[in-house]
């Protein structure tokens, strides 16, 4: 049985700040605790799946019936290449059917994701032994990350381990500690040696995966995420490609239908699209300098919103004492 | 309703211009009405007090947690907190 917790949030720009009280179990829930520490601390474990957003979107496009493994396909994560957001998903061949219908200038979505849900248009598709060997985005991402590259390095089967690797590797990655997931690509022998890996090491010149965990679907599982240990295929003297990357499982879905010709349809209540016929006049008003057309036509863009919601809520109005039912 | 439709109504020609306004459209009646609404669940990471929000989030409606003052593994809603924290972030994670 779950421990009851106790959390409490703040919005900080474009972030959620999300304390918890550490007390909550002790009876005290004050700014400080019996031991005199405070109370509301950054969450002090890991919850997978712990926080929960509802929102509101805009439906500027249209999905498809989601179909796993024909138009639906789940990712590990992402990670950032040439400043773009790039979605990553182990040993998968985005130009091999069934992955290629996602192809360059497509639009995606993305379900699930922690931070990138939504629609993102495709810039490129590898395969996983290409320079980045994921799909690769034009959403722009204002973050660095650490990326290495080195020629003639070895995957080992025997040994578990990538020899050959430049000093570099180390000065710039440092330690799993400091960069808990790595994204490898390169590898021609085998799709196992490319993938997202946690619980890596770094010796010398050789990067060992004995006590890592490999991310990936199985074939024909398409939203069905495993993690084992990883097994690598002998390949010499290949060109290796990590970088820093970020566990997020979540999916990808193609054949999405992006309002853009006049043909398309908007998902919206008759109703709310009359009035969005106010909202477009206003628009061309105020682009006329006439702001007093401008503002009747939002009045009404507003009252008929206004009516579409009170419409939803049937018979009179009814209070009802207390909260938290 | 299509985008044509919308336009004959409008009076209006240019397409391109018609569809950006008609999302900027959207975006405001999501802001007036929630017409559309869905949930992202985050992983919360120990120590890490930041989170992003999702990219296409126009109004934030509720934000719940696992367990939260229950042990059934049920989500409820989390109170929004006035002032800052005495502890502050180690890390700025």
């Amino acid at each position: 049985m779950a421990n009851s917790k106790s959390y409490s949030y703040q919005i900080k720009g474009n972030k959620i700040s999300l304390l918890q009280d550490q007390y909550i179990n002790d009876g005290a829930s004050n700014s400080y605790g019996p031991d005199g520490k405070p109370s509301w601390t950054s969450p002090h474990e890991t919850a997978m799946g712990g926080m929960e957003i509802e929102y509101a979107y805009s439906p500027n496009y249209e999905m498809p019936f989601l179909q796993p493994n024909i138009n639906q396909f789940g990712l590990v994560g992402w990670t950032i290449v040439d400043g773009y957001l790039t979605f990553i998903s182990s040993a998968r061949n985005w130009t091999a059917s069934p992955y290629n219908q996602i192809a360059a200038n497509e639009y995606i979505y993305i379900g699930n994701s922690s931070r990138w849900s939504g629609i993102h248009k495709v810039q490129e598709a590898q395969t996983d032994q290409g320079s980045h060997g994921g799909v690769k985005t034009y959403t722009k991402v204002n973050q660095s990350i650490r990326y290495f590259t080195d020629a003639d390095v070895s995957w080992d089967e025997d040994s578990g381990s990538i020899s050959d690797i430049d000093d570099n590797f180390d000065d710039v990655f440092k330690s799993n500690a400091d960069v808990p997931y790595i994204w490898i690509t390169g590898s021609s022998a085998a799709n196992a040696n490319n993938g997202l890996i946690s619980g890596w090491d770094i010796d010398g010149t050789i990067i060992s995966i004995t006590d890592a965990l490999y991310y990936y679907y199985n074939s024909g599982e398409a939203l069905t995420l495993v993690s084992a240990t990883p097994h690598f295929t002998d390949d010499t003297t290949a060109t290796i490609y990590i970088r820093e990357a970020f566990y997020d499982p979540c999916y990808i879905v193609s054949d999405i239908n992006v309002l853009s010709d006049e043909s398309d349809n908007i998902d919206l209540p008759e109703y709310l699209s009359l009035a969005l016929v106010y909202y477009l006049k206003a628009k061309l008003a105020e682009d006329a300098g006439q702001l007093d057309v401008k503002e009747y036509n939002m009045r009404e863009f507003r009252v008929m919103v206004e009516k579409h919601e009170s419409s939803k809520i049937a018979g009179g109005s009814r209070r009802v004492m207390g909260f938290g039912f | 309703m299509t985008v044509k439709q919308i336009m004959e109504r409008v009076g209006m020609t240019q397409t391109g211009r018609a569809i950006a306004y008609i999302k900027d459209g959207l975006n405001e009646i999501n802001m007036l009405a929630e017409t559309h609404i869905t949930t992202a669940r985050i992983n919360i990471i120990k120590d890490q007090r930041f989170y992003s929000l999702p990219s296409d989030a126009i109004k934030i409606l509720d934000i719940r947690c696992k367990d939260q003052l229950n042990n059934n593994d049920e989500y409820r809603s989390i109170p929004r907190a006035i002032g800052s924290p005495i502890s502050k972030d180690s890390d700025g994670k």
